[in-house]
């Protein structure tokens, strides 16, 4: 029931923004999807082995380390998302001769 | 973020995920909370939409109520109700429709559905023995004629009922008078200490001094029963080592079981003339492709590592042999290396490479091994743990129940390449709680029965 409610969600979030880019309402560029994407799998990575690590293996350390092992590692991949092209675009108003 | 995402659209995505946590809330309580314990005075938790109750849902007029007789049932005055006569034609028209179902092949009603009724019917004497109960009736008793199929239709039977009376993996090994052969003990365990003989016999048969296998017997039945990991990380305590008893028990019962079911096909099953005994059970899982020998030296299974028990029967059914498996566990062994550090005695070898040479009579030559030094474990296990210890066996990185997707992408790697070998090892030591106060063992009142994950293979998700 879990995986199919995280499914429900991705798969409206999935479709909510590729309806936006299709309309021209968004620019997402590649490394955007590819970011989205690895820290999406990451992020459920974490979840799944989070849950059976305390709840069915009874491991409450080995559990505590997958946020910090995978958990930060997608939480950085979807900052990256905003904060690539954010410095990018810092980058080029110095430097607009660069940019052009 | 969406740059024109318009109120609209928020709301929509707010009420959704709103539903969506409702719902996983209350429809996966087994994942979300901490530990799933009973409250006091609750039978059952699993489900949010049993509720408990002050009386049954089935009305009772407790001054009606007398204590009963068993007997009054149908069980103890069956012929009462019914008529002797009745009961015994009964008898007589089933006889005759299992026969005939019998010959015709009916499902559900074949000789091999009869065997394995009969095989897990049994409840008697655990001990292992050599001929077996002898209880099932055989084919021949009956008057049907034995089963008969091929070996591979054979392999599939014996795995099918093995697994349903608990076995873990099943694999098969022909007997070789150059190889496999001589992995059947000269003498069994002592006290009897009974000579193993192969002879051109039709039927075998023990005695005082020997147990004797014929020659037609010539494919080797090993299989594993699964212990509880999490139990064994209480170990070298009574409770940690009590799994390790609660999985021979559980052997013993499959093993009685086993040979009742060739029994019950029309063959034969030679069984050890006592625990341990009949032939080598971990170079027999080695060579049927149960698992790879480790540095413990004991066999190590891809899926729950070294959480297994092992026993063999020796059989006249003609089987399909297995093959042996590499996953990558012998290379790990040689980086790896935390069994040996962690053994209180230091029994186990730290050699990185195993080698030709035993460390004493107590090992058998002829394999390249990490050979132990078994009179230190034996010290330490009767002088200081009073128990069996499982120290090696608790750490042991695969040692792991695979719940976590972590664990079959490590072994994964670890099976492809040793280059994370060195890493995947230490990343255990670090993380991964190998021994647990046994009191917090106690505190968890639902966990999988006998502490087991009874999937396999293509069952689980």
């Amino acid at each position: 029931m879990l995986w199919l409610f995280f499914g429900i969600v991705i798969g409206y979030i999935l479709s909510v923004l590729v309806s936006k880019v299709k309309a021209g309402q968004l620019a997402v560029k590649w490394y955007q999807w590819v970011l989205g994407v690895l820290g999406t799998v990451l992020l459920l990575f974490t979840i799944q082995n989070y849950l059976a690590l305390k709840n069915l293996e009874f491991n409450a350390k080995a559990a505590s380390y997958t946020w910090s092992v995978f958990g930060l590692p997608a939480l950085v991949m979807f900052a990256l998302i905003w904060v690539i092209p954010f410095v990018a675009g810092k980058v080029s108003k110095k430097n607009p001769k660069a940019s052009a | 973020m969406p740059e024109n995402l318009n109120r609209r659209e928020f709301m929509k995505a707010l009420g959704l995920t709103g539903a969506g946590v409702a719902l996983t809330a209350g429809m996966t309580p087994e994942m979300v909370e901490a530990t799933a314990n009973n409250k006091p005075g609750e039978a059952v938790s699993k489900y949010w939409w049993v509720k408990n109750v002050d009386k049954p849902t089935t009305e009772i007029d407790w001054n009606a109520v007398k204590r009963y007789n068993e007997w009054e049932t149908l069980r103890g005055s069956g012929t009462d109700y019914m008529g002797a006569d009745r009961v015994k034609q009964l008898g007589d028209i089933y006889k005759e429709k299992a026969k005939k179902w019998e010959l015709e092949g009916k499902p559900g009603y074949t000789t091999k559905d009869h065997a394995l009724r009969a095989a897990t019917g049994y409840r008697g004497n655990l001990a292992p023995s050599f001929l077996g109960a002898q209880k099932a009736q055989t084919p021949q008793e009956r008057g049907m004629p034995r089963y008969e199929g091929t070996p591979e239709e054979n392999s599939r039977i014996v795995r099918a009922a093995l697994r349903h009376m608990g076995a873990m993996s099943v694999g098969f090994v022909e007997l070789e008078d150059a190889t496999t052969k001589k992995l059947i003990y000269n003498e069994d365990p002592a006290p009897s200490k009974k000579k193993i003989l192969f002879q051109d016999v039709d039927m075998g048969y023990e005695e005082d001094d020997k147990a004797v296998i014929p020659n037609k017997a010539r494919w080797v039945i090993v299989y594993s029963i699964q212990m509880d990991g999490d139990t064994m990380r209480s170990c070298p305590t009574p409770l940690g080592a009590q799994t390790t008893g609660l999985s021979y028990t559980r052997l013993w019962l499959s093993l009685n079981q086993l040979q009742e079911f060739i029994r019950g096909l029309g063959y034969t099953a030679y069984g050890p003339t006592r625990s341990n005994g009949l032939g080598i059970y971990p170079a027999f899982g080695v060579m049927a492709g149960l698992g790879e020998m480790s540095r413990t030296n004991r066999l190590v299974t891809p899926e729950y590592g070294p959480m297994v028990r092992l026993t063999m029967v020796v059989t006249d059914l003609p089987l399909a042999p297995t093959k042996p498996i590499d996953f990558g566990l012998h290379n790990f062994c040689k980086t790896c290396k935390i069994c040996a550090e962690l053994c209180p005695p230091r029994a186990l070898s730290f050699d990185t490479e195993p080698s030709w040479k035993p460390v004493g009579p107590w090992n058998n030559a002829g394999h390249r091994a990490w050979f132990e030094h078994s009179v230190h474990c034996r010290n330490y296990q009767r002088g200081e743990a009073g128990t069996n210890c499982g120290i090696c066996f608790s750490v042991c990185p695969y040692n792991k129940s695979d719940e976590a997707s972590i664990h079959e992408l490590w072994k994964a790697t670890a099976a492809k390449t040793g280059a994370f070998n060195g890493t995947i090892s230490k990343m255990d030591r670090a993380v991964y709680d190998s021994f647990k106060n046994p009191e917090d063992w106690w505190k968890v009142e639902d966990r999988a029965a006998y502490g087991i994950d009874t999937k396999a293979g293509k069952l689980r998700t």
